[in-house]
């Protein structure tokens, strides 16, 4: 009788939060420029640098964020927008770190940047053949691989740490249907990503072939991310399934849940062995603990505005999920036990 | 449960007086509104995650069995309205569905100028399902169980001899108590806990009497 009570009480509170504004968990951090909004799309952290490594989109910033301290610097040059109306069509939206520089695609001119982020500028640039959705470093061939959807391929672009930095196009791979997200797997040397429904390809990053084609699960696919150490692959599917992929085992699925929707770019916290699934659908931010085995279980749920559909981790215990809608990210403390 | 029947069996005693006029003994009923999700499928789980609410269309049967109580069944379909999808023919494919299915009691209200208010409490089951359908490609989330609570005041206005036209305010509160996942490579069944949901719904009631 009592969890009953407390049930009508639940839904009594729901629509007394309806009748409110509607509150995000965490704490905001404002980015520069981003008053009217900012099509994020990729979120990334760097253990090296300690920083949230925030593409900001149509604000021609990419912001790096000090997870403690929550101060922002920011590396300008890539293009602005005046205005934002939704989607992430613009300016810098995918960012990777490697071979101590950051790599951005800018998706307004097509083109793919080296910045040096001690000097906080662009030293190299190239322009792409198509437009890019993430970029991915592979460190095992010395390239930056770009996935470009629109035209069905993943773009490889060479690096050489020079001086001078130098960025040279290299070829191209065919992902039909395809490619949504990418990952790299450095200690396999593999690298996945989807197609826009029901699998995910695996490719060698030295051949460049496609090795594998794992069905996900997935009617609407979108998220990707790995914990190298337990072969864990973890698909997030825009309809709010999540399934973890046995890498070792031609991608025998281990679990799956369904919680929450709407989710794009996940994040994964390998010391915790936590990830976490923003949904535009929801607005929820979804944390998910992962055991040895690969089951996934559901450690807790929070509220997030309902324009966020990337997260990342942190090494200090925090997800980070993006606000476009505001111009922010949000730092929400992850206050669950390590995943066992 | 119990407080309810309580409630249902003192109210048919209490309202023992027949209205004047009343004669016609079985009503019958069709209304469409919009429904709003509320509270959770699952642990974790909220109805409105996937759906920005129902268009219930109702059919409701009372046969009165004293001045101013009736039985009443009910049966209910609503199309859930989809907050995933990209294309039109996605989003047609996309839309999930809300059946219910509900006995109670009908309690007519003093008449007051040509509104013959009433309120129906009932109870019943009900089977939920959202969608997501991507290019040919559907993913879909279901789950059923008891609704314990299926409430509604409606005010209809006479506007002729057997029918009556009006606006309607209900809400209809249960658990789901089983579930089921079905992805493009698999079946999940089950559900974790069990949570309290509700769909608050307004709209237009046509009643017919006879």
């Amino acid at each position: 009788m009592a969890r009953r009570r407390e049930h009508g009480k639940r839904v009594l509170w729901e629509v007394a939060l309806l009748a409110a504004c509607r509150a995000s968990d965490g704490v905001g951090v404002d980015l520069p420029g981003g008053g009217n909004g900012i099509g994020f799309d990729d979120l990334r952290y760097s253990p090296t640098l300690r920083r949230v490594l925030v593409p900001a989109a149509g604000t021609g910033r990419l912001d790096l964020v000090d997870p403690d301290s929550l101060a922002v610097t920011s590396v300008a040059g890539f293009s602005t927008t005046s205005d934002y109306s939704g989607g992430h069509g613009d300016g810098a939206t995918s960012v990777d770190e490697g071979a101590g520089l950051l790599f951005v695609t800018d998706r307004t001119t097509g083109t793919l940047h080296a910045v040096d982020p001690a000097a906080r500028a662009i030293v190299a640039s190239t322009a792409l053949e198509a437009g890019p959705d993430y970029v991915r470093y592979v460190a095992a061939t010395g390239e930056l691989w770009i996935a470009e959807p629109g035209a069905a391929r993943i773009e490889v672009v060479g690096f050489a740490a020079g001086p001078p930095v130098m960025l040279t196009p290299r070829g191209v791979i065919d992902v039909a249907n395809g490619p949504e997200s990418l990952v790299i797997d450095a200690s396999h040397g593999r690298a996945y990503a989807h197609r826009w429904q029901r699998s995910t390809v695996v490719l060698d990053v030295r051949t460049r072939a496609v090795v594998a084609e794992w069905p996900n699960g997935c009617a609407s696919s979108r998220g990707l991310a790995i914990d190298e150490a337990r072969q864990h692959f973890f698909v997030a599917c825009s309809e709010g399934t999540i399934a973890v992929l046995d890498a070792a085992h031609d991608g025998a699925v281990l679990s799956t849940i369904a919680r929450g929707a709407g989710f794009d770019v996940i994040g994964y916290n390998p010391a915790l062995h936590h990830l976490y699934a923003a949904g535009t659908a929801c607005g929820c931010l979804v944390v998910m603990g992962v055991s040895r085995g690969g089951a996934l279980s559901l450690l807790g749920r929070f509220d997030v505005d309902t324009s966020a559909h990337c997260a990342t981790a942190d090494d200090r215990g925090h997800a980070w999920v993006c606000d476009p809608a505001h111009g922010k990210v949000w730092r929400i403390d992850d206050p669950y036990p390590v995943s066992e | 449960m119990r407080a309810v029947l309580a409630i249902l069996v003192g109210s048919i005693v209490a309202l023992g007086a027949r209205p004047a006029g009343a004669q016609d003994r079985v009503e019958l009923d069709a209304s469409l509104g919009y429904a709003l999700p509320l509270g959770s499928i699952e642990r974790g789980s909220r109805l409105g995650d996937t759906t920005y609410g129902g268009i219930p269309i109702d059919l409701r049967a009372a046969l009165r069995v004293a001045p101013r109580v009736g039985l009443l069944a009910s049966v209910a379909y609503a199309p859930a309205i989809p907050k995933l999808c990209a294309s039109v023919d996605d989003c047609m494919a996309s839309f999930g569905r809300d059946v219910a299915i509900a006995v109670g009691v009908r309690f007519s209200l003093p008449p007051f100028w040509r509104i013959a208010a009433r309120v129906d409490l009932g109870v019943g089951y009900a089977w939920y399902a959202s969608t997501l359908s991507d290019n040919g490609t559907s993913s879909t989330r279901s789950a059923s169980g008891p609704t314990f609570l299926d409430v509604r005041l409606s005010a209809p206005i006479t506007l002729g001899r057997h029918f009556a036209l009006g606006p309607f305010l209900g809400a209809r509160i249960g658990s789901f108590l089983a579930g089921r996942v079905e992805t493009p490579l698999r079946t999940i069944e089950g559900l974790d806990g069990i949570e309290v949901h509700a769909w608050l719904r307004v709209g237009v009631d046509a009643a017919f009497t006879f």
